[in-house]
């Protein structure tokens, strides 16, 4: 298994986790992209010298941890909040819950949502690259737009999917995610 | 890089998203995403890219992340959706894109309105879905087709499907997966995997990708068997009743045995995360383990490969049954990294 499709496959389903983690502990939850960012050049880097982790998930969330330490560390004048949150920290381990990993189904169901949610332009062109598998030439000549708009939209497109296959994530803390690898029983015959 | 329609802020991970965004999105115009391309083949198709995705791991990440929710997309072409089958919505004209409409519709999108309105008017014709679906070790996912046909993919398994009007088409590139196939006398379901394809006209069974061939059982109605080399002659072909069980390999055989329906129901029990196994070797049994798994069961002694081995496990929990080895049998279990090594 490459490092790419391991990572794809094992470390970004933790996303959701992730940035409920990195919102607890960072005050400005601004930053927790460039945080999120770092942590996944951090686990990779990791990866690349030192062999799959056997425990992927604790590696996140500890090299989380570290970089959150790292940060409050170098900031000018360390609040005493802050100091509390390190404490917090390894409580939090604990609490991220079970490896949740989307069903397709699920993952359908966040991108269909997030087309609704897309800007018409945007829709219009992930749909007929998507749904139609239209080119991005034949979508601009059905659009009736420019190639490199359409080019753009793509690129923004895609910026939302990626967001929004975590997103339910985000907002349900509470809700246990049943294990994906449990399907509801009752196959429809 | 091009400007953002919903760009904010301007940290350097945003930055280097909408980087990573606008490289992605160029490689999708020269249409190098296709076929679901991974990031080394991409990165090989364009030097610059390549040298931006070398400049720093961030840039990986951020790109991986993006080209893995662009490809995960490809799901909303053949679409599943709600418990069960799909109902399939009728569309009142244009025959040639009734099933791209249908798609559409099924998507459950108002605001996909006014896309299909276009299409339907326009001079698109846009009759053929394509889409690819994969799975990772240990995982497993469902395909829908628009029809209500289901293709479960078991763990590493990767299968592109075709779906219009017209067609009906899956070809399994590697891995295992288990047809439910909805009914149509006029249009025959086609499953291609390597040199052999099995062709229904509605019926269930399973196709496992062995090397050199296939493993088929049929659960439900019967299906047609077409194996070996066409051009050299050598095409063999029959029709397999429920409860038949047939193996191709490499010496141009096919093996048809008769296992009956209960057996094959167990066989299939991966469907429900599960494995069964009777009188299998251990050697067999830690081969199975190690498709569902990342850390791999090792019998280091020869002595051992033939320990006949019944149950059923669950297929991700190796730990579990290497305790049992180690507890009820009396074997020796060590973990040398992601390995567990079996010995006496």
């Amino acid at each position: 298994m490459s490092l790419d499709s391991w990572f794809i496959e094992t470390i970004l389903p933790l996303e959701g986790a992730l940035d409920r983690f990195l919102r607890r502990n960072w005050r400005n939850e601004s930053e927790v992209p460039d945080l999120r960012q770092e942590v996944y050049a951090r686990v990779f880097r990791a990866a690349q010298s030192g062999g799959l982790p056997e425990h992927p998930k604790a590696l996140v969330f500890t090299t989380a941890r570290n970089l959150i330490i790292d940060r409050i560390r170098r900031q000018q004048v360390v609040h005493i909040e802050s100091v509390m949150d390190i404490e917090a920290l390894n409580v939090a381990l604990d609490e991220a819950g079970p490896l949740e990993q989307l069903t397709g189904r699920a993952e359908l169901r966040r991108l269909q949502a997030e087309l609704d949610r897309m800007p018409e332009r945007t829709r219009d062109v992930v749909v007929l690259r998507k749904i139609h598998g239209l080119s991005q030439k034949e979508t601009a000549a059905q659009l009736g737009v420019s190639e490199p708009t359409v080019e753009r939209h793509v690129a923004a497109g895609m910026r939302r999917l990626a967001d929004a296959l975590q997103r339910e994530n985000r907002s349900g803390r509470s809700r246990k995610q049943p294990d994906a690898r449990e399907r509801t029983p009752g196959r429809g015959h | 890089m091009g400007t953002e329609p919903d760009m904010t802020g301007g940290s350097d991970a945003e930055r280097i998203e909408c980087e990573a965004a606008g490289w992605l999105a160029r490689l999708d115009r020269d249409g190098r995403m296709d076929g679901g391309a991974d990031l080394d083949a991409l990165v090989q198709a364009d030097a610059d890219f390549a040298a931006w995705i070398g400049t720093s791991v961030n840039h990986r990440v951020a790109t991986l992340r993006l080209l893995a929710a662009w490809q995960q997309a490809d799901r909303l072409s053949v679409l599943g959706g709600g418990e069960g089958s799909l109902p399939r919505r009728r569309v009142p004209r244009g025959a040639a894109l009734a099933m791209a409409a249908g798609l559409a519709l099924v998507v459950g999108l108002a605001a996909l309105a006014g896309s299909v309105a276009f299409l339907r008017g326009g001079q698109a014709e846009v009759p053929v879905i394509e889409a690819r679906y994969q799975t990772g070790v240990g995982l497993r996912d469902v395909a829908v087709f628009a029809d209500g046909s289901r293709v479960e993919l078991n763990t590493a398994t990767l299968l592109r499907t075709t779906s219009s009007d017209r067609v009906r088409h899956v070809e399994l590139v590697e891995g295992e997966a288990y047809f439910d196939i909805a009914r149509n006398e006029a249009l025959p379901f086609i499953v291609d995997a390597g040199n052999t394809r099995v062709t229904v006209l509605g019926t269930e069974f399973s196709i496992h990708r062995t090397p050199g061939g296939i493993e088929l059982m049929v659960l439900e109605g019967s299906v047609r068997l077409e194996s070996g080399d066409d051009e050299a002659g050598e095409r063999v072909s029959l029709v397999l009743e429920a409860g038949a069980v047939a193996r191709t390999g490499g010496d141009r055989s096919v093996l048809v045995e008769r296992r009956g329906l209960d057996r094959l129901a167990r066989e299939t029990a991966w469907r429900e995360g599960q494995l069964y196994f009777d009188e299998t070797r251990l050697a067999d049994v830690a081969s199975e383990f190690n498709r569902y798994n990342h850390t791999r069961l090792v019998i280091a002694d020869p002595g051992l490969a033939g320990i006949p081995v019944g149950g059923t496990f669950r297929a991700d929990n190796v730990e579990g049954f290497a305790r049992l080895l180690e507890e009820g049998m009396g074997l020796s279990v060590e973990r040398r990294g992601s390995d567990l090594v079996i010995s006496a």
